[in-house]
């Protein structure tokens, strides 16, 4: 009984999607937009800034500490590699460090009009991927170039890139309602992002974490979100259907903890706000 | 049908002194309570049918944007309900809505998105509200850099262009210039004409008589009178100027002290004593300076029937009475005074001396009235009355001040009631009126 009226929300959710489609394709692009008005590159930046990231990381692991990619990846350049796992972390992270002020940074409008203001992450998430997009042609065509090749394997990039969305949209909606009443999330989250970033394997292949803590850093989706994309883009490993499933239970749990803490708490916001 | 129905509508407010409170009654085990309720409106109820036009007068804080609030829906009643039939359209404080970086064309196309309106629907509105706006080519900057009339022209004119049933203002509208106002006055009339149902809050108990038909009284967040816009304006002003008087009984407890009151029978006015409305100078003043050797204990003014009055018929002529007392001997001084405009600048005046009038020498303790007439040339509006009791120097060059009294009284010209009575008209043949060419004048 209860899963049907969390279906029900959620039917009722994707129906706002679609009637406020209009608003949000415009809030995307303004989003976008406003991201780069003003800079001589432009659009450029939302290259250039991961680029920037990926030559550090390489730089830092690969030249300086020989990182080895172990007997799957050994043949492929750590940069390919690298960027294969920070691709759908960046993702992650935009929406999710975005989301703090999601909320609060509309309050003039959310105090004045019925606002659909759970749309908010969405819109943070929509514009996201379009990052996401570039990111993904980008390094498709580099590794058509390089001549690795593209298997089939790409199709599970849809499942990944999923599970990600739907995570990051629950722990945005968690974290853009609570820091209404809560200011301090938005710092605190910041702080976490970096510490998730070191325990979950980017930088360095998942199989040289320690057997002792291994069995407990499974439960990080997003370690499981990061090798599927390198499976996927890469096409060298096989799929961990396990650790896709996992990825999706906890995709679709945060999600719906996620919605009902926001529903809860937002007839309050324009209260506070 | 009724457009909105408002049953036992109570929103409570939830004050906590500080952030950490909140935090504490959130995570509190025990349930302890770290809030104090504040009750923005209490067990309010009324039901507004389709095409009826509703003021909302009350003072700052009496719940007035609260109930038009929840009844948009922007803030979740704490208790009762509020039923709407019909699309709202609001104008909710200044700029309702607007995103400050998004340029008001976007913002205009984001309104008509949340409103429900497809983006097709919204271009063939946009002339017509860009052209209402008449912003120019700001339209195409973010809203932040608008200055606040701009932003409640636009807001107003993407408030009032999507064929609202039901349209929310909250008192926007007193930013814009008198043109705009006018415009959007007669604006709101032609939607009202259409049937459109209209909640309305503003300061400007005149805008609201000409635009309500109905009227809603609040106060501290209870409906105090409900219905015929007329009456409950004019319900609502005794009560102000009921409050004022107990504001300057409270002033006036400070001042103890027995009058032994005495008929200043001069100049044949003998009916006059201190005893009609002249007690000591009990009214809350703007301003007031100087001090021995004497003081103005009072001013009143008085209608053409001889009552103290506050509200002068329109041509009516009225007296200023003004009350006085020496606290020592004094002689060659002169009393005087000004009437001010709302903005209290000063439009007439006069003197004993322009008035050539001499005054009597004051003895210690001498009380007198002086009552000055006035000729009602007066437009309908409210003006302020100025006081001064000066010792003459050099007479109308140099004066010191010994008391002297801004805002001592303040008094309004009513509208006249019939409008149509003031005029009159003759007809000339055209050849009988000699006409000027601009050549000919200078």
């Amino acid at each position: 009984m209860l899963d049907i009226l969390y279906l029900r929300k959620f039917i009722n959710f994707i129906r706002m999607l679609v009637q406020s489609s209009y608003m949000i394709r415009s809030m995307v692009i303004r989003d976008i937009r406003s991201r780069y008005m003003g800079s001589y590159l432009g659009f450029f930046w939302s290259v250039i800034h991961p680029l920037s990231q990926l030559l550090l990381y390489y730089f830092l692991f690969s030249v300086i500490m020989r990182m080895r990619l172990g007997t799957e990846y050994g043949e492929t350049s750590f940069a390919i590699w690298l960027i294969a796992g920070l691709l759908p972390w960046m993702f992650f992270t935009e929406v999710v460090s975005r989301s703090p002020s999601a909320v609060l940074e509309q309050s003039s409008v959310i105090k004045k009009m019925v606002f659909p203001s759970e749309l908010l992450p969405f819109v943070h998430l929509t514009a996201a991927m379009v990052n996401h997009f570039i990111g993904l042609l980008i390094i498709s065509g580099f590794i058509l170039v390089l001549g690795y090749g593209i298997s089939f394997k790409i199709v599970y990039l849809i499942l990944y890139l999923f599970a990600i969305g739907v995570f990051a949209l629950g722990i945005s909606w968690i974290l853009s309602s609570l820091n209404v009443f809560l200011r301090d999330i938005g710092q605190v989250i910041s702080v976490v992002i970096h510490i998730c970033f070191f325990i979950t394997p980017i930088t360095y292949p998942s199989h040289m974490i320690p057997a002792k803590i291994n069995g407990f850093l499974r439960f990080n989706p997003m370690l499981h979100a990061v090798d599927g994309y390198r499976m996927a883009l890469l096409g060298k490993a096989d799929i961990d259907i396990t650790g896709l499933t996992l990825l999706l239970i906890v995709a679709i749990i945060t999600f719906v903890i996620g919605g009902l803490t926001f529903q809860k708490l937002k007839p309050a916001f324009a209260d506070v706000l | 049908m009724n457009a909105i129905e408002v049953n036992n509508l109570t929103k409570i407010y939830r004050l906590y002194n500080s952030p950490k409170d909140r935090l504490r009654e959130m995570i509190s085990v025990t349930g302890r309570k770290y809030h104090h309720e504040f009750y923005a409106l209490k067990d309010v109820s009324f039901s507004i049918e389709k095409g009826q036009t509703v003021g909302i007068i009350g003072k700052n804080g009496s719940g007035k944007s609260t109930l038009l609030k929840v009844i948009c829906g922007v803030l979740q009643p704490s208790g009762g309900s509020v039923k709407v039939n019909g699309r709202i359209s609001s104008l909710l404080e200044l700029g309702a809505g607007f995103n400050p970086e998004f340029t008001g064309r976007e913002n205009v196309y984001m309104n008509g998105a949340l409103m429900g309106f497809s983006r097709e629907a919204m271009e063939s509105r946009f002339p017509e509200i860009e052209a209402f706006a008449d912003i120019g080519e700001y339209i195409d900057q973010p809203t932040k850099s608008y200055s606040s009339g701009m932003l409640v022209r636009l807001a107003f004119a993407a408030a009032i262009n999507v064929d609202p049933d039901i349209l929310i203002v909250d008192e926007a509208l007193a930013v814009g210039d008198m043109f705009f106002q006018t415009k959007c006055t007669l604006k709101i009339k032609k939607i009202i004409s259409k049937g459109v149902t209209l909640l309305f809050v503003s300061h400007n108990p005149d805008t609201i008589l000409s635009l309500c038909k109905t009227g809603i009284w609040l106060k501290q967040g209870e409906i105090i009178q409900i219905g015929d816009a007329k009456d409950v304006s004019s319900g609502y002003f005794k009560q102000f100027h009921a409050e004022q008087n107990i504001n300057l009984q409270k002033q006036q407890s400070g001042i103890e002290e027995s009058l032994n009151y005495e008929t200043a029978s001069i100049m044949g006015k003998d009916h006059l004593s201190f005893m009609d409305g002249g007690d000591v100078f009990i009214r809350r003043v703007a301003s007031r300076s100087g001090n021995d050797p004497g003081w103005i204990r009072n001013v009143i003014v008085i209608d053409s029937n001889g009552n103290p009055t506050n509200g002068v018929e329109f041509k009516d002529d009225f007296l200023v009475r003004i009350y006085l007392e020496a606290k020592k001997d004094m002689d060659n001084y002169c009393i005087g005074f000004r009437i001010c405009d709302n903005l209290a600048i000063p439009i007439a005046h006069s003197n004993n001396i322009i008035e050539k009038l001499n005054l009597p020498d004051l003895k210690e303790g001498d009380r007198y009235i002086y009552e000055f007439g006035v000729k009602n040339i007066f437009s309908p509006g409210n003006y302020s009355v100025m006081v001064s009791f000066e010792k003459i120097v050099i007479p109308n060059l140099r004066h010191i001040i010994v008391d002297n009294i801004e805002g001592g009284e303040f008094f309004e010209i009513k509208k006249p009631i019939d409008l149509t009575n003031w005029f009159y008209s003759k007809v000339f043949a055209s050849n009988g009126l000699k006409v000027y060419d601009a050549g000919d004048i200078g």
